[in-house]
């Protein structure tokens, strides 16, 4: 046993637990996102997307995303389970929202956002993704 | 250079082990990064990749199956028997033999490893260290396996906003048992094409086989 231990905790400590700080970003990320777009700071939320899903948002209100992302419907809240798998990530918000988030070129962006879970197989139900 | 060809084997595998697993991070690297660009995402550094729970999968999948096949082909060969494979004992030698065959205790003579000489538990658990090794070897890969496996599935869910499972619930998915039972399968024909193809099939030099000339049912014959 104690030859397997070191191969399941060198796993463990490479996946499971994510990289140190990923966690601690996705969740300022998140939190940083919803509190600019409750601010009407929509440079600094549209600078938290991603490309991919600043570019959709642009082309589906055919406006710039700064005003764009005022549309969009939003519900915050207090930061529940932070999720970190690879290079993807999910913010729950208690009573509120569920934000993915990627690891892309420039740091970890949302991918998407204003998501409800729906039936267990199926993708969330969100107002903002790429 | 004589301790260079003494252990040339294991020097030699261990070489082309190091290149095809490199190997296999570059091409990994470069899937990962073809699924990323597919799904709208940005590719990712090497070194960023070689730190995905994809690429440990990819690796403990394929080091599990070979562990369990080395534990089975190990625990197997004491019992079960193949008329005229190299690859079996002699068929009345069906077992865990006597202690004078497997020179144990006071049948050991001075050249014999410490604890074979030793007796009681010592003796007993070393009896047994090669098939202990190789299945804790399996079950920790394994285990690997299912952590790494765990978060680049739950990876993919978030990728198209789904939700997540426990580990538990992981080990349960058919993603799980896909990634096990492919290995599984591929290990299992290898060692059963090994034991009936030596039957009847040489090769001239190899310990893993009988002598050319020796007969088909001569069987626990090697070179």
């Amino acid at each position: 046993m104690r030859r397997a231990l070191p191969l399941a905790v060198l796993a463990l400590a490479l996946v499971a637990c994510g990289r140190s700080g990923d966690r601690q970003t996705v969740r300022a990320v998140a939190t940083g996102f919803y509190a600019a777009a409750d601010h009407h700071d929509g440079a600094r939320a549209c600078a938290l997307l991603s490309s991919q899903t600043r570019q959709k948002l642009e082309e589906q209100e055919s406006e710039s995303c700064e005003k764009a992302i005022d549309e969009v419907e939003l519900k915050g809240g207090p930061v529940g389970k932070v999720s970190v798998y690879s290079t993807e990530a999910a913010v729950e918000l208690r009573g509120g929202d569920t934000v993915f988030i990627e690891d892309t070129k420039v740091g970890w962006r949302i991918a998407a956002a204003g998501c409800r879970p729906t039936a267990h197989a199926r993708p969330a139900d969100c107002d903002l993704e790429g | 250079m004589r301790n260079l060809r003494d252990n040339s084997l294991s020097l030699a595998f261990l070489i082309i082990f190091l290149a095809s697993l490199a190997g296999q991070a570059l091409v990994g690297h470069g899937l990962f990064n073809h699924d990323q660009l597919l799904h709208g995402g940005d590719p990712i550094s090497l070194g960023r990749y070689l730190t995905t729970s994809e690429f440990s999968a990819d690796v403990a999948e394929n080091w599990q199956s070979e562990y369990l096949q080395f534990s089975l082909y190990i625990l197997g060969t004491i019992w079960l028997l193949q008329r005229g494979s190299p690859e079996s004992k002699k068929l009345d030698e069906a077992g865990l033999e006597s202690d004078e065959q497997q020179k144990v205790g006071r049948h050991a003579d001075t050249r014999s490893p410490l604890w074979a000489r030793v007796g009681g538990l010592r003796t007993t658990i070393y009896s047994h260290s090669l098939l202990i090794v190789m299945f804790t070897l399996w079950i920790g890969s394994w285990l690997a396996q299912s952590i790494a496996g765990w978060s680049a599935y739950n990876a993919g869910q978030l990728d198209h906003q789904a939700a997540t499972v426990t580990w538990l619930g992981y080990i349960g998915t058919n993603d799980f048992w896909d990634r096990t039972l492919q290995n599984w399968q591929s290990e299992f024909l290898a060692v059963g094409s090994m034991a009936i193809l030596s039957v009847y099939l040489r090769q001239r030099g190899s310990p893993e086989s009988k002598p050319v000339g020796a007969p088909h049912d001569a069987t626990g014959v090697e070179s």
